[in-house]
């Protein structure tokens, strides 16, 4: 009954919420009436077909491409750590880049749908790799034991143990993974397509139909939510044990974490070395395979120069900012940090508050569900009209920005945590008169705490590239607004300098995460 | 790992999973092999013949005469085969031409190129589809904004890719940019509407049309009446293209049928807008009548002046003295040498 009743109550507010903001004064110009969309929706119903029909193969591609890829990598790197920690910052690179330096690059060596495909592929590796990562990780050690000491190999715990206890995780990262992808393929279409959604998407803002890019939007959504509901219904079809819960009390996950705190500045000393090093490595061997690179890549052979020297053509016009390029690339990352660390520290506190009633209360999951698949699946320069008159350009919006990108994945990996408590802890818990909020203080927080760390390490490079699309579409500040105008006037050394600190930052963001996971692991071990 | 399986027996629980994982696998795999058959790009099949255009925006009237041309068989009468390569709002169409992914780009605004050519590239203009700027301010006649001064206390919505443009446009026509709030928007008008900004810096040729047909009556200050007048949509290619015979024997041969389709095309807009959609955007919701009117808005700054005989495209040396002024006047340097106008017939 209640399965029926809750979600389309939830409908029905959301759409009464909908509808009373339309008749206000400054929304009505950006928010139609959802008789209005309705209406056009029903007129332009053969436009979705052959439109969605592109964009979902778009997707799909790059699904199935950065999935196999991450998981491939992840499963294979499995007996080897420090290989494994390589492929899961070479990830953390892949979701650092900036659009800005990928889409000119991309346009060069590839045409028709393909960059869509790889954006898709991009978006889908991160998270899939760390899902992987977890789901692999945290298994029952002693069942790993068990496998090890009846003779087999790593391979064998890796076939036998480690990847049926990891589905759950698996299915959990591809159902993040999926709005991702199609996220992917709408920007490619940005960058350059005869059809597809994202094209039509553009075609109606472009001639102001609004109620148009609402139907648009809506069609979108309607594709990300299926298939997010499908995926884990495909998993159920394929393989009907995977729910079977981890069998033993408070499974100890499988992680290692040796030696202690006052060693972790010197591992991060070390780390910030061998990143940059890593970083002026990548980025010199990309310049020399990138097809077609020598006309938008620049190596550090170019960047390094430019950065000391004391002119650049993007301060020529406005006269109030004198300075080198390098001031001019520091002061911006500054401000970038600061604005996704604002925002990623309010996302991460919604998110956690979000899953933890959603956990308590089914009917809050159905609310926020669409919600934030919605949110996270339409491309932020069709909604930027509405979040900007709603929110304003300044760090509230940067904050709300960054909060849609980070929060979906928090939430998702958060709830799947808190369901795989097994069963007999939570009877263990029931039997002892445990109230509500001390099953979630002893029991559920501290048991989703890896999930939560793993978030933590997917939000931190997600949220810098939310804060520079934020300074690009809103606030016109930061790093991300500069590199927007240093593209435009040609200027790629100063766009790949941004590149280049975007990633360390982000890679060493993302080590500190790391860090702080293992010791927290360690502890609860 | 078959030793292993040698030694101890195997589940057949565990035996489904791994045999239904490897299937998804397997599955995944056949639906993924598409891709890599994709990438492969045409350069052998045309051969010398393969002329591919990159659009600084997605296929619609604004490159109607380009679509007149393909559908009236002028291309094939000259002899080549034109492909157009869509652009859109993060598209980069320098890059493409430079790589020589394609032969022929075309770019919104001339200071792109000139800052590509200031950087090292080997670009050349070699027409102007637009004769005079589009651009302008739009703000809406209920609150309209004629003079530049007009915008002091107000709020001026501009991409980020114009603000050094507008710093210096507002500069030079005394208006003093501390007392203007610049607001970067995107590509689309709702800021103007919502109330979010006072003008928006657009094109006369398009907002001011989408908005009139939703309704709402704009007011429109032409920059090029306030000392900022330039060519657009720019038409550029390689020098080396340039040098190389065949090339600009292919480049000559499209401009001079797309010359003929763009006359078509103006002869009969509403025939050319039936075009447009039916072959390019029939799928993206295009409208006729709405494509008609974009592409009455246009005209003004595609057609020549009364007893003007160049051919369509033609850079005139006052416009290309026009343009460097500026160019000059933003910020951007550029000079003659920039614009030919030699495969022009």
């Amino acid at each position: 009954m209640n399965r029926i009743v809750l979600p389309l109550a939830s409908f029905a507010f959301l759409l009464s919420a909908w509808w009373f903001l339309s008749t206000l004064d400054q929304f009505s110009a950006v928010l139609p009436s959802p008789v209005t969309v309705a209406t056009t929706m029903r007129d332009d119903l053969d436009l979705y077909p052959s439109n969605a029909a592109i964009t979902v193969s778009t997707a799909a591609q790059g699904f199935v491409w950065g999935n196999a890829i991450a998981i491939g990598l992840v499963v294979m790197t499995m007996p080897f750590r420090r290989l494994q920690a390589l492929v899961e910052r070479v990830a953390v690179g892949a979701v650092a880049l900036p659009l800005i330096a990928v889409a000119p690059v991309l346009a060069i060596a590839f045409q028709g749908n393909t960059p869509g495909v790889i954006l898709a592929a991009q978006a889908v590796i991160f998270p899939t790799t760390v899902a992987a990562i977890l789901g692999l990780r945290s298994v029952d050690r002693a069942s790993v034991e068990i496998a090890l000491a009846a003779g087999g190999s790593q391979w064998t715990a890796i076939r036998k143990v480690r990847i049926p206890a990891a589905i759950p995780q698996l299915v959990a990262g591809l159902q993040i993974a999926a709005p991702s992808a199609i996220l992917g393929a709408i920007i490619g279409e940005y960058m350059g397509g005869t059809q597809g959604l994202g094209v039509a998407m553009i075609q109606a803002q472009g001639t102001f139909d609004v109620p148009r890019v609402w139907g648009l939007a809506i069609v979108t959504t309607v594709i990300a939510a299926a298939a997010y509901a499908g995926i884990p219904l495909l998993a159920r079809l394929l393989l009907p044990w995977s729910r079977v819960p981890l069998t033993v009390l408070g499974a100890r996950a499988d992680h290692t974490a040796n030696r202690g705190w006052h060693l972790v500045p010197v591992r991060l000393g070390a780390a910030l070395v061998t990143t940059a090093v890593g970083v002026l490595v990548m980025w010199w061997v990309a310049v020399q395979l990138i097809p077609g690179g020598e006309y938008v890549a620049r190596g550090p052979g170019d960047v390094l120069p430019y950065l000391t020297s004391e002119s650049t053509q993007l301060i020529t016009a406005a006269d109030a900012t004198e300075g080198s390029a390098l001031d001019h690339l520091l002061s911006n990352l500054g401000r970038t940090i600061f604005d996704a660390s604002i925002g990623f520290g309010i996302g991460l506190v919604a998110a956690v508050l979000a899953a933890v009633l959603a956990f308590q209360w089914v009917f809050i999951e159905r609310i926020l569900m669409p919600v934030s698949i919605a949110l996270r699946s339409v491309p932020i320069v069709a909604a930027m009209p509405l979040l900007a008159i709603v929110f304003g350009r300044g760090l509230l919006a940067i904050t709300v920005l960054v909060t849609i990108m980070t929060f979906f994945p928090t939430l998702v990996n958060l709830l799947l945590a808190m369901r795989s408590v097994p069963q007999s802890a939570t009877d263990v818990f029931a039997a002892a008169g445990a109230g509500r909020l001390m099953r979630l203080r002893k029991l559920y927080l501290p048991y989703s705490l890896p999930a939560l760390l793993a978030s933590v390490k997917i939000a931190l490079p997600l949220s810098i590239g939310a804060a520079m699309v934020a300074e690009w579409l809103a606030t016109g500040q930061g790093l991300g607004a500069a590199m927007t105008v240093a593209a435009t006037v040609s200027d790629y050394n100063f766009v790949w300098a941004g590149v280049v600190v975007v990633l360390f930052t982000s890679l060493i963001a993302y080590h500190i995460a790391a860090q702080l996971e293992q010791q927290a692991l360690k502890r609860l071990s | 790992m078959s030793a292993e399986t040698l030694t101890r027996p195997v589940s057949r629980r565990l035996f489904l999973r791994q045999t239904s994982a490897a299937g998804v696998l397997a599955a995944s795999a056949a639906t993924g092999i598409p891709l890599l058959s994709a990438c492969g790009s045409g350069a052998e099949e045309g051969g010398d013949e393969r002329l591919d255009i990159k659009l600084a925006w997605i296929p619609n009237v604004e490159y109607a005469g380009f679509f007149v041309a393909a559908d009236h068989g002028l291309y094939t009468e000259s002899g080549v085969e034109p492909n157009f390569l869509p652009g859109g709002p993060n598209s980069s169409v320098i890059p493409l031409i430079s790589s020589n992914q394609a032969l022929i780009g075309i770019e919104a605004i001339p200071e792109n190129v000139a800052n590509a050519i200031g950087s090292g590239s080997n670009l050349k203009i070699v027409g102007a589809m637009f004769q005079r700027s589009p651009e302008c301010w739009v703000s809406l006649a209920s609150d309209p904004i004629l003079e530049p001064t007009d915008i002091e206390g107000k709020r001026l919505g501009i991409t980020l890719a114009g603000k050094n443009t507008a710093l210096v446009f507002m500069r030079e026509n005394g208006v003093d940019p501390a007392k203007v709030e610049l607001v970067p928007i995107q590509f689309d008008p709702a800021p103007l509407v919502a109330g979010e900004i006072d003008a928006l810096w657009g094109l006369a040729s398009n907002q001011p049309v989408s908005l009139q047909l939703r309704g709402h009556e704009t007011a429109v200050m032409p920059l090029a009446d306030f000392g900022f007048n330039r060519m657009q949509n720019v038409l550029f290619v390689t020098e080396e293209t340039l040098a190389d015979e065949a090339k600009s024997g292919t480049v000559r041969s499209f401009l001079k049928a797309s010359q003929e389709g763009w006359q078509a095309a103006l002869r009969d807009p509403a025939g050319a807008a039936r075009i447009t959609v039916e072959e390019y955007g029939a799928d993206l919701g295009l409208d006729v009548d709405e494509q008609t009117m974009s592409l009455e808005a246009v005209r003004p700054f595609i057609e020549r002046d009364a007893g003007d005989d160049h051919p369509q495209f033609w850079m005139s040396d006052e416009l290309i003295q026009e343009t460097i002024t500026s160019l000059d006047f933003i910020g951007v340097r550029a000079d003659e040498s920039m614009f030919s106008n030699e495969v022009l017939g």
